[in-house]
């Protein structure tokens, strides 16, 4: 067992949990349970956890009820994060969780009240955040580009693909207009069919910007809320097995 | 003004233009598969299109295209993805982005080209 404490406290989880089973063949401890499912938490392997974990009269509850928290939040199961025994992670979770959009909301001082003092600075930038809107338009934007092409793109931050667009659409517009005016008509005519169709273009692909600026936005901050949750454990309470 | 147009004209095809030196120099050889290889057209007048595009154009004006997937490919992929109309406007659009030069360093790279697929555009 020694020696499977000794894999473990490396890290080394899969052969931790082979030395494990094997002294469960021989004799009995609810204590290597909790190690064999947390092991298969560390590697992510929920469902072995969830199993291993769910026997019954298991030592450390609120560590294995703050696991399995932890993997619902992780399956955005959200509905299925709850305080089930003292001090577990059940509200700390299910408040990051309403940063994700689940539907139960907090005000700023809820929010704050299960977590750590030393926490409160980057959770209230990520609850200020979530509050205030980011988003952008993607109707706005089409509109922006119907007025002025390429003014989507300046809306969206994409600045050189606007200058781009601009130029594009206005030195096309021009030849249509001088050949017109040259009475160059076939010309004029290629000219104006180019000019509207990369017209309509930054048109569409700016309403396509404002989404995938949308989706930008979300993701990194998903990617903050994941990275900060990974950098607490998922606030699943420490248990020093490697003393 | 058709003063301005041309210098802006001859400055653009300065700066994108692929000089001898680069057609024929030493390439290194990318072992990764052709992406086109395994492109499956389904409609009939976009593979005609493309497949005369390839042999008449592209074939003949080498690998010139700054972005992976080709532009070409992205009409294709975009067509394929949504419908003609869509994908002909997301083309223009890729190909204003094509002529930009100065937005290039944003992007991420792929057999040393500018990643740009058509996956990024469409959200559902």
């Amino acid at each position: 067992m020694k020696f499977g404490d000794q894999l473990y406290c490396e890290k080394d989880y899969l052969r931790a949990i082979d030395e494990y089973n094997g002294y469960l063949n021989f004799f009995s401890n609810e204590t290597l349970f909790v190690k064999i499912g947390l092991a298969y938490y560390e590697m992510k392997h929920f469902e072995q956890a969830f199993q291993i974990l769910s026997k019954e009269n298991l030592p450390f509850k609120n560590v294995n009820a703050s696991v399995f928290n932890a993997i619902n939040f992780q399956k955005e199961k959200y509905a299925d994060i709850n305080q089930k025994s003292v001090g577990d992670n059940g509200s700390e979770l299910l408040r990051i969780a309403s940063l994700k959009g689940y539907e139960k909301y907090y005000d700023k001082n809820e929010f704050l009240s299960p977590f750590n003092e030393s926490l409160h600075p980057e959770l209230e930038k990520l609850f200020d955040y979530k509050n205030e809107d980011h988003q952008k338009s993607p109707f706005l934007s089409g509109a922006l580009s119907a007025v002025i092409p390429g003014a989507g793109k300046f809306y969206t931050g994409e600045i050189s693909d606007g200058i781009t667009a601009l130029l594009l659409t206005g030195i096309l517009s021009y030849l249509a207009y001088d050949n017109f005016d040259a009475g160059h008509n076939t010309r004029a005519w290629i000219f104006t069919g180019l000019a509207a169709y990369f017209y309509a273009g930054n048109i569409y692909g700016s309403i396509v910007s404002a989404e995938k600026y949308n989706v930008r936005i979300k993701n990194d901050f998903e990617m903050s809320i994941n990275l900060f949750l990974e950098e607490n454990n998922y606030f699943i309470p420490h248990i020093n097995f490697c003393k | 003004m058709k003063l301005i147009i041309l210098i802006l004209i001859i400055f653009s095809i300065s700066i994108t233009a692929q000089t001898d030196w680069e057609r024929w120099s030493k390439k290194e050889i990318s072992i990764a598969p052709d992406s086109t290889a395994k492109l499956n057209i389904d409609n009939s007048f976009i593979s005609f299109f493309y497949k005369s595009y390839k042999f008449l154009i592209s074939d003949l004006d080498d690998d010139n295209c700054a972005f992976e997937p080709s532009c070409s490919l992205f009409f294709v992929e975009a067509v394929k993805s949504t419908n003609i109309l869509e994908g002909a406007l997301l083309f223009a659009d890729r190909f204003t982005r094509d002529l930009n030069v100065l937005k290039m360093k944003n992007y991420d790279f792929k057999n040393g080209k500018f990643y740009d697929p058509i996956d990024h555009y469409i959200f559902n």
